[in-house]
């Protein structure tokens, strides 16, 4: 594919001045390599463009991708405006999100087509799956709770996603055929999923399909690239529901905290997919310290053994996040704390993991998080007389010369 | 009638022997410590703050120069993160190469301790013989990616070089001159009854102590807690290659130093098989998008870096720069015993604890 | 006692092995191929596509570019190229996205200098920088693009 002539998609950004609008001439590796990078920046650019504005002129040429483009970005675009049933923020997020996630497959599969030049295999197939993706969270309009939006949302993310690997992959495999219907097949499968979950089924079961679907959608972008067709098919839909093996240790965890240190101590309690299912809980600040030391103690958690211990300035307030494991038991948990930004306070576990003693003294420094019960608290890194703490997402220096 | 007066001294940050700019504010009475006080800073970067301007392939060369005695594992510990966070496969030739540059970084590290840690103590040559082998395998790392300590070698979806030719054979070589070297580093040091005398029984604490205080690597297995990543929670491809995991009894410095060099065999063991199973042909990079978007989530992943566990904890928004980005450094967190173990020791054995743990400014202050 | 007679054995068995030092300053190092030493520009090949500029992580390239004075030709041709080397990291990234290497790698590493400023490097010294110029580029392109190994 190297002998082709190509036309570079002029970026909006800084890069479009760059990169000249086409190039024929020299047939060398270098040349079309030149082309495909310039046109992955306008892919990059362009998928901002897109969910930021309404698409279209983002692409710029590519008679190709035109309106398929048009199609699916703006449809995400419009979204919004038309939940009028009084929910919540969530739902609007989930959907921009969505919509946002298919504008970027969209983007990402027009840079595709102009880098490989072969576009036809892959076009009808990527409008289909992101534009699903993208009406998705409309029609979730019962009043289900968070947790099903967010799952549905997820999934259309994945799915987009999946989408537009599968499309990379094709082109880059020189656009095998025979992997085409079936990563179609899946990711779709895998979108169209959580809508069924309308059922007041628990918290568990949605997300076990979200995860499912994911599963679902990454086989069939699997299948896509290796040209497996018949392999990856009957696979996705047998993609079972069946819940994390962790969902027991975190129901029981919950448990003993509601027991021992008091039913409202846990605010919010969930297996962090992204991490292998971690077991994470969100602890009260007024019973952290209490719950460190259940945490410690009792038999069927011994979490002996602090890995981590972390900052996060999540903007709205601050988060101080726990990583722990029982030599004993070998089983990993997460806990994290919130505090609000003015006046943030969390009890230090130092008496109860020394491990915690200089993090406490890092994140105190870094984020400004005070630790009552501390035994030495004082900045760690930065002078002791410094002003501010610039781990703080709006953190100005005081004397930027520094 | 004679009395001491208590004498405030300060150590560092430039002395020596504190491997890098390190204080340690000391409090003696005659020649014991009563109390000691690490400060530290000097060489804080904020890479933290700075890697969220970053996206994640801008910020793998700042991970070299956090431990830069040992970048290859920190390297991977970030791009491990990544990997996992956007499920990307890694070729299996890439695992191999991964595989093979972080136990050479093992041993080469672990010379450098060796090294240093005698020079500390008061012997002179065995830094320069560890630093002639040490200079074996720097010289296949600037062969391979080239650069001889800031490797910048791995990328999220495998590695940024394949080995050049005859590159694995070199390292087939290296490893049977290397296990020559270590018996004779055994005769030379090891049984050495002054060497003895001076770290025998210093600075020990128990298992309960190390679990306490979070100490990880060497620090943690000299008191016989057999807790090694590699083989608790296999990451790379480890779990395919036999290897035993040194435990000491006593927690005391002496432990420490036969568990490293024990670890040295060890690592030429795994070279030995992983070398073996190299696979013939296949890519070293895998299907990795150009803009690399991590999908929101957050993810914390941990390796056995030459220190202890290394992690890195990684808060995603979906966008190519991570939000936050935390990383857990052995050297900080093996660190934090010092002031315990200082407490009633003398001036001398202060460098000798201090060696024992093993630390690398750059990762202590990141 | 023994034991310090075993170790003096071992340090006299090493007075008679050769030699491991090199004579650095004054026979030169030889780099193998894949070194990272300080860049090398070609100007003609560069297409002002800022990649470089964008991907590195000390912000130590700006680079400029103009229309090209052929009016047959469309596009850009550079105008100024500056490497601060007080920053630069030698990390490799400029030269690993550029996607004509114009800017490749030398084995030259030798930047000592009594004055800050000699560290800023403009166009024509990079350029004439050409000597021990890398052979070996670019072959951490993630797959799925056009571009096929540069040897």
């Amino acid at each position: 594919m190297s002998d082709e002539r190509k036309d570079v998609t002029p970026p909006p950004g800084d890069a479009g001045e760059d990169v000249t609008e086409e190039k024929h001439s020299e047939k060398t590796a270098a040349e079309s390599s030149a082309a495909s990078a310039g046109a992955s920046a306008a892919g990059a650019d362009a998928e901002e463009q897109a969910a930021k504005e309404k698409a279209a002129q983002a692409g710029g040429a590519a008679e190709a991708g035109e309106p398929a483009a048009d199609a699916a970005p703006a449809e995400g675009a419009e979204r919004p405006r038309r939940v009028e049933t009084p929910e919540e923020k969530e739902a609007r997020r989930a959907a921009a999100r969505a919509a946002r996630d298919a504008a970027k497959a969209q983007a990402a599969k027009e840079a595709a087509a102009q880098a490989g030049g072969a576009a036809e295999a892959g076009e009808p197939a990527a409008d289909a799956a992101p534009a699903e993706g993208a009406e998705r969270p409309r029609r979730v309009e019962t009043p289900e709770e968070k947790e099903a939006r967010r799952a549905a949302a997820r999934a259309a993310r994945d799915a987009a996603k999946a989408q537009a690997a599968k499309e990379a992959a094709a082109q880059a495999g020189g656009a095998s055929e025979a992997g085409e219907p079936a990563a179609d097949a899946a990711p779709a499968e895998g979108a169209e999923r959580p809508r069924r979950v309308e059922t007041p089924e628990e918290k568990e079961a949605r997300r076990a399909a979200a995860r499912a679907a994911r599963d679902a959608a990454k086989a069939g972008a699997g299948g896509g690239a290796a040209g497996a067709a018949p392999a990856a098919k009957p696979e996705a839909p047998a993609a079972p529901k069946e819940p994390s093996p962790n969902q027991p240790l975190l129901d029981r965890l919950v448990a003993i905290i509601g027991e021992r240190v008091g039913a409202d101590a846990v605010e919010e309690a969930f297996l962090n997919e992204r991490d292998a299912d971690v077991p994470t809980v969100i602890v009260k600040p007024a019973h952290w310290r209490q719950t460190a030391e259940v945490l410690r103690e009792h038999p069927e958690l011994k979490l002996d053994y602090l890995r981590n211990v972390s900052g996060v300035d999540q903007e709205t307030h601050l988060e101080v996040v726990y990583h722990l494991i029982s030599f004993v038991l070998k089983q990993n948990y997460c806990f994290k704390v919130k505090t609000d930004r003015e006046t943030p306070s969390v009890p230090s576990i130092t008496p109860v993991w020394e491990t915690a003693n200089w993090n406490e003294r890092e994140i105190f420094d870094l984020l400004g998080v005070d630790f009552p019960g501390h035994p030495d608290l004082r900045r760690i890194m930065m002078p002791d007389d410094w002003v501010g703490h610039p781990l703080r997402k709006d953190y100005q220096p005081i004397d930027p010369e520094v | 009638m004679i009395r001491t007066e208590e004498l405030l001294l300060n150590v560092g940050p430039q002395h020596p022997s504190t491997h890098g700019v390190f204080r340690i504010v000391v409090k003696l009475d005659g020649e014991i410590i009563i109390e000691a006080d690490p400060v530290m800073g000097y060489l804080h970067r904020g890479t933290e703050k700075l890697a969220e301007e970053l996206t994640y392939t801008q910020i793998i060369p700042y991970t070299d120069r956090m431990d830069y005695v040992s970048a290859m594992t920190n390297n991977y510990v970030l791009v491990n993160a990544v990997e996992k966070l956007m499920q990307i496969e890694i070729p299996e030739r890439a695992q191999f190469l991964r595989l093979i540059v972080m136990e050479l970084q093992r041993i080469a590290s672990h010379l450098v301790w060796w090294g240093t840690y005698l020079l500390d103590i008061g012997a002179m040559s065995p830094f320069l013989f560890a630093f002639r082998d040490r200079e074996i395998i720097i010289n296949l790392f600037n062969e391979l990616c080239g650069a001889r300590l800031t490797y910048n070698y791995m990328r999220v979806g495998g590695v940024k070089w394949d080995a050049p030719d005859g590159w694995l054979d070199k390292v087939r070589d290296f490893l049977p001159y290397m296990r020559k070297k270590l018996d004779e580093y055994d005769t030379l040091v090891s049984g050495n009854e002054i060497f003895l005398a001076r770290i025998k029984g210093v600075g020990a604490y128990d298992a309960d102590t190390a679990i306490q205080y979070g100490l990880s690597g060497a620090n943690l297995r000299c008191t016989g807690v057999d807790w090694d990543l590699r083989k608790a929670q296999p990451y790379c491809i480890y779990d395919r290659f036999e290897f035993d995991v040194p435990l000491g009894r006593s927690g005391d410095c002496y432990d420490r130093y036969l568990i490293r060099l024990e670890e040295i065999r060890q690592s030429i063991r795994i070279l030995e098989q992983a070398l073996e199973q190299f696979p013939e042909g296949g890519e070293t990079m895998g299907k990795a998008p150009r803009v690399l978007r991590a999908p929101e989530g957050e993810i914390y992943s941990a390796i056995e870096s030459p220190r202890g566990e290394i992690g890195c904890y990684i808060v995603s928004r979906g966008k190519d720069k991570p939000y936050r980005l935390k990383f857990r450094r052995p050297s900080f967190v093996n660190l934090q015993i010092l002031p315990k173990l200082l407490v009633g020791e003398t001036m001398t054995n202060l460098i000798t604890i201090l060696g024992g743990i093993d630390i690398v400014v750059g990762e202590v202050d990141c | 006692m023994k034991g310090i007679f075993k170790g003096m054995g071992v340090t006299f068995k090493n007075m008679t092995s050769p030699k491991v030092t090199y004579a650095y300053p004054d026979v030169p190092l030889e780099m193998p191929d894949r070194f990272r030493g300080i860049q090398h520009f070609d100007p003609d090949k560069c297409i002002v596509c800022n990649l470089c500029a964008k991907v590195c992580p000390t912000d130590c390239i700006t680079l400029t570019g103009k229309p090209n004075p052929d009016p047959e030709k469309r596009g850009k041709v550079i105008d100024t190229y500056d490497i601060n080397f007080e920053i630069c990291i030698l990390c490799d990234l400029c030269t690993e996205v550029c996607p004509t290497e114009a800017i490749v790698m030398t084995n030259n590493f030798e930047l000592a200098s009594y004055s800050r400023d000699d560290l800023f490097k403009d166009k024509e010294w990079l350029t004439d920088n050409n000597t021990n110029v890398r052979q070996e580029n670019n072959s951490a392109m993630p797959k799925g693009g056009a571009k096929k190994s540069a040897e």
